[in-house]
């Protein structure tokens, strides 16, 4: 619950707060969401299951988005980004929709 | 899955069905594995500070992406609206100085009159009020024709939105240009018209019809297709005259090279609004006292006529520069 509120005050902060992002990291920023949404997706599954880590959460949160970054930014260097950035998008929304399933299976019965 | 049988005939799926079949990352299940073996529950609490703090961190990274990508296209979109906004602010104050200037000019004429009158000199006020016709400064009313000018009908590939003018080769030729406006308009003076207007804005003899680009500007303002001409003429010769002379073989050439539409028809009652933006250019003062009333001589001029009264000796139309 408190990982919840958390969240919550995150998001009004961010919407509220207006930080100002850097120029240079503007083209991160839709992989870094799809990969911090993978982690939390990931975090609500494992709650679930009752195997949750909070050091697991928190290193697959910041491996994936620096991860996700560096294939974004190593594409951009190639001139292959927009290539990259969709295979990124793929794994992360597969492995989105499978948690999202499992988690569906957990809460519904269904 | 089947997958798993004898002979695992879908090995090149391997990627995928991984993918699917176990999305969690497996250091959950690890360190799951790994706390139970060390004689602790699981899973571990959720009310830890780390937790809260990248719970935290996850929300504003959402928050303030929502935010950031929403961003660009607002500020390209901004700056625009901006500009539209200033443009309608400019001309509807323009237009309301221009509606101020009628009624003053209004106010100015009447007592103008009033005082002409007051000093007997109907020769004076009749001739101010000729002048003031052939200046263009008053709105006319009388038979005439309306002339319609519009594009040809769009062709069939029309040019992308986004395309870079500059590369963009051929320049339409289905469209109407100034010169087109301008011979059309200098057929119409020549077959005898007296006062004339393009989708109402008077042509005096300052006004000229020139292209921006490819707008068309009539005294400065740009003009919207279709373009409407009022002439005020005899009704019987000006239609004819017009179709004879150069405008209308222009204009009938036009139509038929390039498709541009052209409609002329005759009527009873057109009304050709007045220009009330000419300023007062060129005033001599009375050298003697005018004693005659019917003083109607050039030295004599009236110092509150508008423009030269060269108006109704030049009519043609200035051509761009």
């Amino acid at each position: 619950m408190i990982p919840a509120l958390g969240l919550l005050v995150g998001l009004a902060a961010g919407l509220f707060l207006h930080p100002a992002v850097p120029l240079a990291l503007q083209p991160y920023l839709p992989i870094a969401v799809i990969a911090a949404l993978d982690a939390v997706f990931g975090g609500l599954r494992a709650v679930l299951d009752g195997i949750f880590n909070d050091k697991v959460f928190v290193v697959s949160f910041l491996s994936n988005v620096v991860v996700a970054g560096f294939i974004v930014f190593l594409g951009d260097q190639l001139g292959v980004g927009s290539q990259l950035s969709t295979g990124v998008v793929v794994v992360l929304g597969i492995r989105i929709f499978s948690n999202v399933a499992s988690i569906r299976r957990h809460v519904f019965r269904a | 899955m089947s997958a798993g049988q004898a002979g695992r005939p879908h090995d090149s799926m391997t990627l995928i069905t991984e993918m699917m079949e176990r999305p969690l990352d497996p250091g959950y299940a690890a360190a799951a594995e790994r706390r139970q073996s060390s004689g602790l529950p699981a899973a571990t609490s959720l009310h830890t500070p780390t937790l809260v703090i990248v719970a935290i961190l996850i929300g504003a990274l959402l928050g303030a992406s929502a935010l950031a990508l929403r961003a660009p296209t607002t500020a390209t979109s901004k700056i625009k609206r901006d500009m539209v906004a200033r443009i309608e602010a400019s001309r509807a104050h323009a237009d309301a100085q221009t509606r101020l200037i009628d009624t003053l000019r209004t106010e100015i004429n009447t007592a103008q009159a009033a005082a002409l009158t007051a000093q007997s000199r109907t020769g004076l006020a009749s001739e101010l009020s000729k002048l003031e016709l052939e200046a263009g400064t008053v709105p006319v009313t009388g038979p005439g024709v309306v002339l319609t000018v519009d594009d040809a009908p769009t062709q069939a590939a029309p040019v992308a939105p986004d395309a870079n003018p500059r590369t963009v080769t051929g320049p339409d030729q289905g469209k109407v240009i100034a010169k087109d406006l301008q011979i059309i308009v200098n057929g119409l003076w020549d077959a005898g018209a007296e006062a004339i207007s393009i989708n109402g804005h008077r042509l005096t003899s300052r006004a000229a019809i020139r292209s921006a680009g490819a707008a068309i500007l009539v005294d400065y303002r740009p003009l919207t297709r279709p373009y409407v001409i009022n002439a005020i003429g005899d009704p019987g010769s000006l239609g004819v005259e017009f179709a004879d002379n150069s405008g209308g073989s222009y204009l009938q050439s036009l139509k038929s090279n390039y498709q541009i539409r052209g409609d002329i028809q005759n009527l009873t009652s057109v009304v050709v609004p007045g220009e009330p933006t000419l300023s007062l250019q060129k005033a001599l003062p009375v050298v003697t006292a005018v004693t005659s009333p019917t003083a109607t001589g050039p030295p004599a001029t009236p110092g509150a006529t508008t423009s030269p009264s060269s108006a109704a000796a030049t009519r043609t139309t200035e051509t761009s520069p």
